[in-house]
């Protein structure tokens, strides 16, 4: 890691400014006097983030492999923050109010730690500091974000990647953070990194692949192949919502308005676990600006539909938005 | 127990209601959301329920609430009241409206 001359290093994704003693890979660097709100990073050892820190209560989560044995967890205590913690990734402690971030960074995992640090950890964090988190990936383009919501599975990021490929520009991947600004919604970049299918990495031609990032060395646990990304440099206004879905018919459709984007959108929050009156009324707030203000769509995937068809049939309702129609 | 012949929990018509701190609600396209931040709900109303709820947070009470609604859509008094006594009670339940301490 870089030295910083002694003044900390700013980065800066989902809405807040990433302020280290160290440049942090994985983060866009933010410039100096940005105004974003501060969460500071502190990498510690071991035992002060270590299991004892928070006194034993019943888990906020507890997921675990097939065979039991834990992949994370997540433990809260009032005074200490919350500890989020998975074997061989590292151990984070998140302040209460999301000020400050300890990581316990694991010595003999590479960057490993990274993805428990960008999934869990930073997007807690700007939760706590009042940004409203949604599962989702989101590109720019022409100046507008346009965030795909969807299971996992369904195509969030092939989709964004295929965009990325055909000119848009990756925003996030996976958790979008929007805030509500002057009664508009607006969405802010997420971390320089994307995981893809390889196999929808392999559809995109050479210039596709470029645009998109330089593939880092590491796959993810899962076999995706992880990419160091250039986000959109900015937060942008949220123009498009589209709400995707596997159905077992053939082709893609895209329908306007769907019925059911109240509650799509509602049950898009990031950190389900997170039930602060604060945090849910945020949520509420922000999805009720998207109802009123951002064009929703419901994108059908069916069987055998690849992303980069699915991309082709969405932008035209894309071209729409940006020409006013 | 209503008395005979008068609407159940007509009761409630001289009453004050509210919607307490602790619950939210905001207006969608076809639907009015009202979230409790206690439990961590949400509960779906249909614009006929959202402008019921509306003018009772707008009203003195919820005969006054009846009384406007009945004007603003040219229904028969008793009936707007019928229906409103029954989608009160059914807030009330739920716990998305409370009664005002002074009322």
């Amino acid at each position: 890691m870089a030295d910083t001359g002694g003044r900390p290093w700013r980065g800066k994704a989902f809405g807040v400014t990433v302020e280290s003693g160290t440049p942090l890979a994985g983060l866009v660097a933010a410039a100096n006097g940005a105004e974003s709100k501060l969460v500071e990073w502190e990498p510690v050892a071991e035992d002060v983030v270590g299991v004892d820190r928070i006194p034993k209560s019943e888990p906020l989560v507890d997921r675990r492999h097939p065979d039991g044995q834990l992949f994370m967890s997540i433990e809260q205590d009032s005074e200490l923050g919350y500890r989020i913690a998975a074997p061989g990734y590292g151990a984070h402690l998140v302040a209460a109010d999301g000020s400050l971030i300890r990581s316990a960074v694991p010595t003999d995992a590479g960057d490993a730690w990274q993805r428990l640090f960008f999934a869990q950890a930073l997007p807690l964090a700007a939760a706590l500091r009042g940004l409203a988190l949604f599962h989702a990936s989101a590109v720019v383009d022409e100046g507008r974000a346009f965030a795909f919501v969807g299971l996992s599975g369904t195509g969030k990021t092939s989709i964004a990647a295929q965009l990325v490929a055909r000119g848009a520009r990756i925003l996030t991947d996976d958790v979008l953070a929007l805030e509500p600004v002057e009664g508009k919604v607006r969405a802010h970049p997420g971390p320089a990194r994307i995981s893809v299918e390889p196999a929808e990495l392999a559809r995109l031609d050479a210039d596709g692949r470029k645009r998109l990032g330089r593939l880092l060395d590491a796959p993810t646990e899962d076999g995706k192949a992880q990419l160091e990304t250039s986000p959109a440099e900015g937060p942008a206004p949220l123009g498009g919502v589209f709400l995707l879905s596997r159905v077992p018919t053939a082709g893609v459709s895209v329908r306007r308005d769907p019925a059911n984007r109240t509650q799509a959108l509602l049950a898009a929050a990031f950190l389900g676990y997170l039930t602060l009156p604060q945090r849910l009324a945020l949520h509420l707030e922000v999805c009720a600006r998207i109802a009123a203000s951002v064009p929703t769509f419901a994108v059908q995937i069916g069987e055998g539909t690849n992303a980069g068809e699915t991309a082709e049939a969405m932008r035209g309702s894309i071209d729409r938005i940006e020409a006013g129609r | 127990m209503a008395a005979e012949g008068t609407v159940p929990g007509s009761e409630l018509l001289g009453s004050r209601l509210r919607v307490p701190e602790h619950v939210v609600y905001r207006d969608f396209v076809s639907e009015t959301v009202v979230l409790n931040l206690e439990t961590g709900r949400y509960h779906g109303l249909n614009p006929t329920g959202g402008r019921i709820l509306d003018a009772i947070e707008r009203s003195e009470t919820v005969g006054d609430a009846a009384e406007a609604l009945a004007v603003q859509y040219e229904r028969p008094r008793n009936e707007v009241e019928a229906d409103v006594l029954a989608f009160c009670s059914d807030l009330l339940t739920r716990g998305l409206v409370e009664l005002r301490p002074d009322g």
